[in-house]
């Protein structure tokens, strides 16, 4: 259960930061991407995914999340 | 300049004096890079172990910690705490200027030690260390806080430097932050960074304490990540003053507890060196809210880039004081150029440094019309070598964790007019007549941040590579009678 750490970059794309392992990568498609339901399987640009328990609601980013490595 | 296909061969030459095995790990720290941003990032991979047996000029998680994150925090006592030597040797090296008198407000330079002997790695070094924080404290009662920067022997034995620290801490009323920094941590001063940022969060930011009823400004700005080298946090500062911003904290060159404590108040952390302090900046913009953003302020196009950028975050009115600081220094800053521009222009520049520098003096350098050819870090990570072939123009070959002989051997056949790196390298490359400027602690020069130090900048690489001594040394390799 790998922590990471959502936030925009400059571009405005989704960055992804997973502290344990120092990397840090934009998150392509997030699998459910809408108002009331956010999350399911994240892709990131260096081909890991992750999974993250898909919430009721859009994240207020930057924050903090535990995922399931896919 | 060497073409792509010979910079390739270049490396697959070096690569030839490794045993396999070794070949084919330190292949995949090289490449070429052209400058056109590849998709995923440029492939090399970084933040490795060393190789046993292949030189490195890496430094220890302790480095990290202390000579990096805690040690320019100029009102504490930064105890190092076991064997003598890793204090006595980060001493002072990397020139962090502060304001304040030396052994009453200020510790900086410095060494205090546990100087653990052999009876305290057999018995343990917790009574020693107790008693160590409280003679301290009784000798400069105007510190602030004391950290605790464990070497190796402490995390060998597993002394609980945690416990005594909180003990200490509640008796003498000060924060004292134990910091786990034991050189064998992590594969370089990287680790020592994220851990240190990590003992900050802990025992700095999350402290309770009370309110010190300050209001935060609208424009409060803090400076993070530079350590004030030579006095770069000073010339960067006066840039960020005179556009409107108000810098209520300096990370941490001639930086005191009270600006760490303050920091989370501000409303934007302005980001020199990422690689050292992007984990507390990340803490706290997902705990407080507060936006960060890396700036370079090495040489006057980067710096007018990065005001705008700073500028873009706030309001006209900084935005406007922003184009006035840029049109004030510009004229300065174009008779700088003018000036050495004609001495330097065409010359060619191989970097190996850590940090920012790899990337971030690039700019600086093409200001004065000379190329970087080659560039490097010690202990990057792979973020870091995603940012600077975005910097790169040129076909220009990178390494990662270089060894003594790879350098020598990239060097000998790109023949650049200048290397910039740390003083483990300079005699070698000088014997080799080549001119060499330190980019780690800027040869006892400084500072080259900002608009005052494009000046200095300037001079120093102008007085480097057209020094007449180079005429008067015939290299090893042109004398007749050499072997």
């Amino acid at each position: 259960m790998p922590e990471i750490m959502l936030r925009h970059n400059e571009r405005g794309e989704l960055l992804c930061y997973v502290p344990k392992k120092d990397l840090e990568a934009v998150v392509r498609t997030v699998e459910f991407d809408q108002d009331d339901r956010w999350g399911g399987t994240l892709s990131l640009a260096n081909g890991e995914k992750l999974y993250l328990e898909p919430l009721t609601q859009r994240p207020l980013i930057p924050v903090t999340f535990r995922v399931r490595k896919l | 300049m060497l073409t792509r296909d010979e910079a390739e061969k270049l490396i697959q030459e070096v690569l030839a004096a490794y045993p396999p095995e070794a070949a084919e790990d330190r292949a995949k720290h090289l490449a070429v890079l052209d400058g056109e941003a590849l998709e995923g990032g440029c492939g090399i991979t970084a933040n490795r172990k060393s190789l046993p047996g292949v030189m490195t000029i890496r430094g220890c998680a302790y480095a990290g910690s202390k000579g990096v994150v805690w040690g320019p925090i100029k009102d504490m006592i930064h105890i190092s705490h076991g064997p003598v030597g890793c204090g006595q040797y980060s001493r002072a090296g990397r020139r962090n200027y502060y304001v304040g008198t030396t052994g009453i407000n200020a510790f900086g330079t410095m060494n205090f030690t546990s100087d653990f002997q052999e009876k305290d790695i057999v018995f343990g070094g917790d009574k020693k260390l107790a008693k160590l924080l409280e003679e301290a404290n009784a000798l400069f009662p105007l510190n602030k806080g004391i950290s605790v920067q464990s070497e190796c022997p402490v995390g060998l034995i597993g002394d609980d430097i945690e416990a005594v620290a909180k003990k200490k801490s509640v008796d003498l009323n000060k924060p004292i932050v134990p910091v786990r920094c034991e050189g064998f941590r992590g594969v370089s001063q990287s680790l020592g960074h994220h851990i240190a940022n990590d003992t900050i969060r802990d025992y700095i930011l999350d402290r309770p304490k009370a309110d010190d009823g300050i209001q935060a400004g609208p424009y409060d700005v803090a400076i993070i990540g530079d350590y004030n080298i030579g006095g770069d946090a000073w010339s960067s500062r006066i840039l960020l003053e005179e556009m409107g911003l108000q810098v209520v904290a300096q990370w941490s060159g001639d930086g005191t507890l009270a600006e760490l404590e303050r920091t989370p108040k501000v409303r934007l952390n302005l980001v020199h060196c990422y690689r050292s302090m992007n984990y507390i900046s990340r803490h706290m913009e997902t705990k407080y809210g507060i936006p960060w953003l890396e700036y370079n302020f090495f040489g006057p196009s980067r710096i007018a880039d990065s005001l705008r950028r700073i500028a873009a975050r706030f309001d006209d009115r900084i935005k406007a004081g922003a184009e006035a600081v840029i049109a004030k220094y510009q004229p300065m800053a174009d008779a700088i150029t003018n000036r050495f521009r004609p001495r330097l222009e065409g010359k060619r520049v191989m970097l190996y440094v850590g940090g920012l520098r790899p990337r971030h003096v690039i700019g600086a350098y093409e200001d004065l019309g000379m190329e970087v050819v080659g560039t490097g870090y010690e202990f990057g990570h792979n973020d870091d070598y995603d940012r600077t072939q975005v910097d790169l123009k040129n076909t220009t070959l990178i390494y990662d964790d270089a060894s003594g002989y790879e350098l020598e051997r990239f060097v000998e056949r790109v023949r650049p007019d200048l290397i910039g790196s740390g003083i483990k390298e300079k005699y070698v490359f000088q014997k080799m007549g080549i001119p060499f400027r330190q980019m780690h602690s800027w040869d006892y020069s400084g500072p080259y941040h900002g608009y005052d130090g494009y000046a200095i900048f300037a001079r120093d690489m102008d007085m480097t590579i057209n020094n007449p001594c180079w005429k008067m040394m015939t290299p090893p390799w042109r004398q007749p009678n050499a072997a």
